[in-house]
């Protein structure tokens, strides 16, 4: 309503300028050739003022005089204007023109613009209450807050991880990079900078990233992620015998409910097959209560049997059946995660994602699920599009 | 001077300096004017020995080699032809492989275009037109492509 | 709100516009003279409702507004002030704000200080200026529009081009429009004598102080543009003949010839058809650069947000008004008289030449930009048409132009005498001649050409001064004397010599840059050195910052001065994280009017660099003579003569106003 009442006064003192001289000012009539007139009188008077500075010879003078006088009488002899009238054009004018402009614009702004909506500066978004903002704007106002004061460890200790939750692997490097800069190197820093280096590089083990978590192995030899990434780290490196027994000793000293042993475990079958080593023979250590979907121990012992296009053929079947029950039963968070892990196991990463914004929004009122599956999408890797 | 002498002069200035004019343009239009060209076309071009032209095309993955100094070489290719382009100059900043960009100097001998200047435009889809339209004639063009 | 507010004046400015482009010449039509006198209202109005709209579209950058899709494209909330600001500008909505405000402003001026113009060439002139304005608005609001909302809206805008994001680019584009637009009011007023049908050497007086300032700003915007390429793209040329140049150029040559023939027109009611015409011209090829540029149809280093699409709608713009007045000029050039009469060798003569010299380059410009785009739609051949062609055909037309400069003020108007005025350039010619003996002696290492070179900017800058020497009688009057006649002078005079000594030092500087510049590309390690033009540079090492928006890798140069460090140079490489885009920021030391330019190249890994020096000699008199020009243009405007007052209402009519106020 303000918007339009405002409107309303500009568009009234705008159609002043038509309606004035149109209905109010009285018009003196000049004739139009007195104009001209007076541009050849200052014209003669250039030429006194020429001769009087010795700027012109006298003969040049007089024949430049005689030229503008000869203008002066050529203008004479044009018809003299007739003084002009006040027609009924001017009425006819002025009313179309009051009533038109106004309909046009509202018609126009109407169909073009957003009538009324307030200005959203950024200043004002970053002060408004936290609990009316979006992540994205939280977190930009903590990086507002982190670019002031670089040196605050607290807001880089916030920002890192958040940045690899949602896929923003470079700006983590540089929070871990500036973490390690202000607290010193510790080997939970380490291992999670490397694994936002791998991140960077699109899931590659660099050069640099292996330096990290053999830092933070060296420091802590229990730093599981340090020691996941290393054993990922021989197998892209070919040397699938030692990524093998890598992964072996991981399995060995992680406890039961580890969330990285289901996938430590399939890569420690893929590298013993690579290597051309025999299957394990234990069971993999594996959470074997009968929750819908999860596979038994048969289950498992008939996939080791398997071939390789047959055990695919069969996991596949299990996801599908999982996703199945998960839409008949969203609350059943063990089998979201489940399902997270298996999608990110098996390369599907986009149905990993989605299936992890499902889960986030079925359990959005609960912290603790919401914390089990942040931690699920930083261990796998999860890159989830934020809109 | 008579009228006539007045406007004889005139018309004789004007006549000599549109002469200059139109002598000169046709003059610089035969010799300083150089072809753009893209591989495909560079190749399918007779051109004289030392004619200079432009080339344009995206910068080969892969293909840049910097040697010693600034001496660098790399391929300019238009996904169907390929042409090797040495360069011993400062690369402009957008200059990167898989980026389009324009190249003017010489076709040598032996098929290696000697480029003395090579240009990578401000554009914000980081795509000249040339190269953009080569692209699309030789139908790999995606517009996402960048 | 101000966002709303802002879109709704725009498009009520569109509605008032089109009053303003009916009623006027309606009522000059039916002569009357309340329908006339509305012009002068409604342009100051409209241009009040622009302003505002243009600044609501400022506010919304300047408070990183992400909800309009304009701010969110072309900004980012990190940017610097400065450049928030002329961020606004900076893209092709904006630029068309930037237009049509300045349209505006240009047509509100002439409603408020032309009050000495007979009110049907008033009304006529707004009118046309309103037909302008209602044809780009039209453009805005409907394909253009920068006041378009986003839901949701996104928290970070996209950032503006880091080529940008430079000073530069905050003070081109205005100037430069206020000169390309500034010749829309003489093209209204060639237009509106047109309509009006009375053409005489009082209209020139009326339309010389407008093309007077269009060009000083056209002079001023195509100078900045020129500097702001310079260092900004890093390539260290000043002028590369692209099409955008060319488009700003081509209209700044017409608009010159312009202010030569208005005042041939004024003086001696000659030349009337041809003044005109070039009006005309000069506006066509504004509209024309406009469209070269904002369609992209010629590839160029700097054409920025360029939309084949729309360049359509500029290219209707253009058709419909070059085509429009000159179907009207073509129906009124038979009823246009001849005027005065004079010898080839005269003022009038000097001035012709000018023009003719002028606009046969403008032609020769003209050609060259379009020719790659005819040949491409005729063969579809693609060629490319630089530097050369234009060296060759433009320079050998300027000679003989600056060789004529000095004499076209020393000749009287009508019939002069070129061996009289030869006579008094003969301490000129004796002077040009001694320095380029002097250059040609000294200066050993230059093309042979380029003494003669210098012996033509010597030849313009003392036979500019010739003229107020001769004016003021000295050494035949005393000195007192002499400063007395020379503070008696008319401005115009004044101005005319500070604009060609102008023109003489930006020639002193393309000759001198040109001739002398020296080049070295090196690849320097920290503590190694290289040698340019009698200066050592060391390389000190790499240095890494962080900048608001981009993160900068320098190269710190010493400039030596025997073992002593003079100056610091630190040539840079930037990354604008927003776009990931990489810049290179040159490095300039200017050591009287010379300048040394350091730019960056690779960094290797072993902390050596790729540098490329120039030593520019006398390269800032290019920018300092575009200066002088800019400052002789002010100081002629400020003359008494182009302000000539408006005439009396007669008495009688007077007192009958009064009487009823």
């Amino acid at each position: 309503m303000m918007f339009w009442i405002l409107a309303a006064l500009i568009t009234l003192v705008s159609l002043i300028s038509v309606g004035y001289p149109l209905f109010i000012k009285k018009q003196e009539f000049v004739d139009g050739k007195s104009y001209d007139k007076t541009v050849y009188k200052d014209q003669l008077d250039e030429i006194d003022r020429e001769v009087e500075r010795g700027q012109i010879k006298s003969g040049e003078a007089e024949l430049a005089r005689t030229e503008i006088a000869r203008r002066l009488i050529a203008l004479g002899e044009l018809e003299s204007e007739s003084s002009p009238k006040s027609s009924n054009a001017a009425i006819i004018a002025a009313v179309c023109a009051l009533v038109l402009t106004p309909v046009l614009t509202g018609v126009a702004y109407v169909s073009l613009g957003s009538p009324g909506r307030p200005d959203m500066p950024l200043q004002a978004r970053m002060s408004a209450d936290p609990k009316t903002q979006s992540i994205e704007e939280l977190i930009a106002r903590a990086e507002a807050r982190v670019q002031n004061a670089r040196d605050d460890v607290r807001g880089w200790l916030v920002l890192a991880p958040v940045y690899m939750r949602l896929g923003r692997a470079a700006d983590a490097v540089d929070a871990y990079q500036n973490i390690i800069r202000l607290s010193g190197s510790k080997p939970e820093y380490e291992s999670a900078l490397g694994e936002a280096l791998t991140a960077v590089a699109d899931g590659m083990i660099t050069a640099e990233a292996r330096k990290r978590f053999e830092a933070a192995a060296r420091a802590d030899p229990n730093d599981a992620k340090a020691e996941y990434f290393l054993a990922s780290a021989l197998g892209q490196e070919g040397k699938h015998a030692e990524s093998a027994s890598a992964w072996e000793t991981l399995i060995d000293k992680s406890p039961q409910d580890a969330p990285w042993l289901e996938s430590a475990n399939q890569e420690l079958k893929r590298m013993r097959q690579l290597a051309g080593l025999a299957a394990p023979n234990q069971t993999p250590a594996a959470d074997n209560s009968a929750e819908p979907g999860s596979p038994t121990s048969e289950d498992i012992a008939a996939a080791a049997t398997m071939s390789n296009a047959d055990r695919n053929t069969m996991i596949a079947n299990m996801v599908a059946q999982l996703a199945e029950k998960l839409e008949e039963d969203p609350s059943n968070l063990k089998g979201w995660l489940r399902i997270i892990r298996s999608y990110a196991v098996l390369g599907r990463k986009e149905d990993a994602a989605t299936a992890w914004t499902k889960a986030g929004g079925v359990f959005a009122d609960d912290p603790a699920a919401v914390q089990q599956l942040n931690a699920l999408a930083e261990t796998m890797n999860i890159e989830v599009k934020t809109q | 001077m008579t009228r006539k002498q007045k406007r004889l002069s005139w018309i004789s200035t004007l006549g000599a300096v549109l002469a200059v004019a139109v002598g000169l343009v046709l003059y610089a239009m035969s010799n300083k004017i150089s072809f753009s060209l893209d591989p495909t076309e560079l190749m399918a071009k007779e051109l004289n020995p030392g004619e200079r032209v432009r080339l344009f095309g995206l910068v080969k993955e892969g293909s840049v080699k910097r040697g010693e100094g600034l001496n660098v070489s790399f391929e300019l290719t238009d996904t169907l032809n390929t042409v090797q382009v040495a360069f011993n100059n400062i690369l402009p900043d957008l200059f990167r492989e898989g980026q389009g960009i324009i190249t003017e100097g010489v076709l040598d001998n032996t098929g290696l275009f000697l480029a003395d200047s090579v240009l990578a435009k401000h554009d914000e889809n980081y795509m000249p037109k040339e190269v953009a339209e080569s692209l699309k004639k030789r139908g790999v063009w995606q517009e996402e492509q960048q | 709100m101000i966002v709303e507010i802002g879109h709704y004046t725009l498009i009520l400015a569109l509605a008032l516009t089109l009053v303003q482009a009916v009623v006027p010449i309606w009522g000059a039509i039916a002569n009357d003279d309340r329908m006339m006198a509305t012009a002068s209202y409604t342009s100051p109005a409209v241009f009040l409702l622009l302003l505002f709209s243009f600044a609501a579209l400022a506010t919304a950058y300047v408070t990183s507004d992400f909800s309009v899709q304009n701010v969110w494209q072309n900004s980012h909330s990190k940017m610097p002030l400065i450049f928030k600001i002329s961020g606004t500008w900076g893209n092709h909505e904006g630029s068309m704000m930037l237009w049509v405000l300045i349209l505006g402003l240009f047509a509100a001026l002439v409603a408020v200080f032309g009050k000495n113009l007979p009110p049907s060439l008033k009304a006529n002139v707004l009118g046309v200026q309103g037909w302008i304005l209602a044809a780009f608005l039209l453009f805005i609001v409907f394909t253009s529009n920068p006041f378009i909302r986003l839901d949701p809206v996104p928290f970070e805008g996209r950032d503006l081009n880091p080529i940008l994001q430079d000073i530069g680019l905050a003070i081109h584009p205005p100037l430069l429009y206020l000169g390309y637009v500034g010749y829309s009011i003489t093209f209204a007023f060639a237009v509106a004598a047109l309509i009006d049908g009375r053409i005489d050497a009082a209209w020139a007086r009326w339309v010389r102080p407008w093309a007077l300032l269009a060009w000083i700003f056209l002079t001023a915007g195509i100078s900045v543009g020129s500097y702001w390429a310079y260092y900004e793209l890093g390539w260290g040329g000043w002028w590369f003949w692209d099409p955008v140049e060319n488009s700003s150029f081509m209209p700044w040559l017409a608009g010159t010839a312009l202010l030569h023939s208005a005042l041939v027109m004024e003086k001696r009611s000659a030349l009337k058809i041809w003044t005109v015409l070039l009006a005309i011209l000069t506006f066509s090829l504004s509209l024309l650069g406009t469209f070269l540029v904002r369609s992209g149809v010629l590839t160029s280093v700097h054409v920025f947000a360029s939309d084949p699409e729309r360049g359509l709608y500029i290219l209707f713009i253009l058709v419909l008004f070059i085509g429009g007045s000159f179907a009207l000029f073509a129906k009124r050039v038979g009823t246009l008289q001849t005027g005065g009469i004079f010898a080839p060798i005269s003022r009038e003569g000097a001035l012709v030449f000018n023009n003719l010299i002028l606009s046969t380059a403008t032609a020769t410009v003209l050609v060259g930009t379009l020719y790659p785009l005819v040949l491409e739609a005729i063969t579809g051949n693609k060629i490319s048409v630089g530097a050369p062609f234009f060296n060759l055909t433009f320079i050998p037309l300027m000679i003989p132009l600056f060789i004529a400069v000095p004499f076209g003020p020393l000749l009287a108007w009508k019939r002069g005498d070129v061996y009289a005025a030869a006579q008094r350039l003969f301490a000129v010619f004796g002077i040009t001649l001694l320095i380029m003996v002097v250059a040609y002696v000294f200066l050993s290492e230059g093309p042979v050409m380029a003494p003669l070179g210098i012996g033509l900017a010597a030849w313009l800058m003392f036979g500019s001064l010739a003229e107020l020497q001769l004016r003021s009688g000295f050494p035949k009057n005393s000195f007192k004397v002499a400063i007395r006649r020379l503070k008696g002078l008319p401005r115009t005079v004044w101005g005319t010599a500070i604009a060609h000594f102008g023109l003489g030092l930006t020639v002193l500087g393309v000759v001198g840059v040109t001739a002398y510049e020296s080049e070295n590309i090196t690849i320097l390690k920290p503590g190694e050195t290289a040698n340019i033009a009698g200066y050592t540079l060391r390389m000190e090492g790499m240095v890494s910052r962080n900048g608001p928006n981009f993160q900068e890798n320098a190269a710190q140069i010493s400039v030596m001065d025997g073992t002593r460090v003079a100056d610091t140079l630190e040539p840079s490489k930037r990354i604008y994280t927003a776009r990931n885009m990489p810049t290179s920021e040159a490095a300039i030391k200017t050591i009287w009017f010379s300048q040394l330019y350091v730019a960056l190249g690779e960094v290797k890994e072993d902390g050596s660099a790729v540098l490329r020096i120039w030593w520019k000699p006398l390269i800032t008199l290019i920018w300092i003579g575009s200066i002088f020009m800019v400052l002789g243009g002010a100081y002629s405007l400020s003359d008494r003569r182009l302000r000539v007052g408006a005439p009396k209402p007669s008495a009688k009519r007077a007192r009958a106003a009064n009487a009823t106020n």
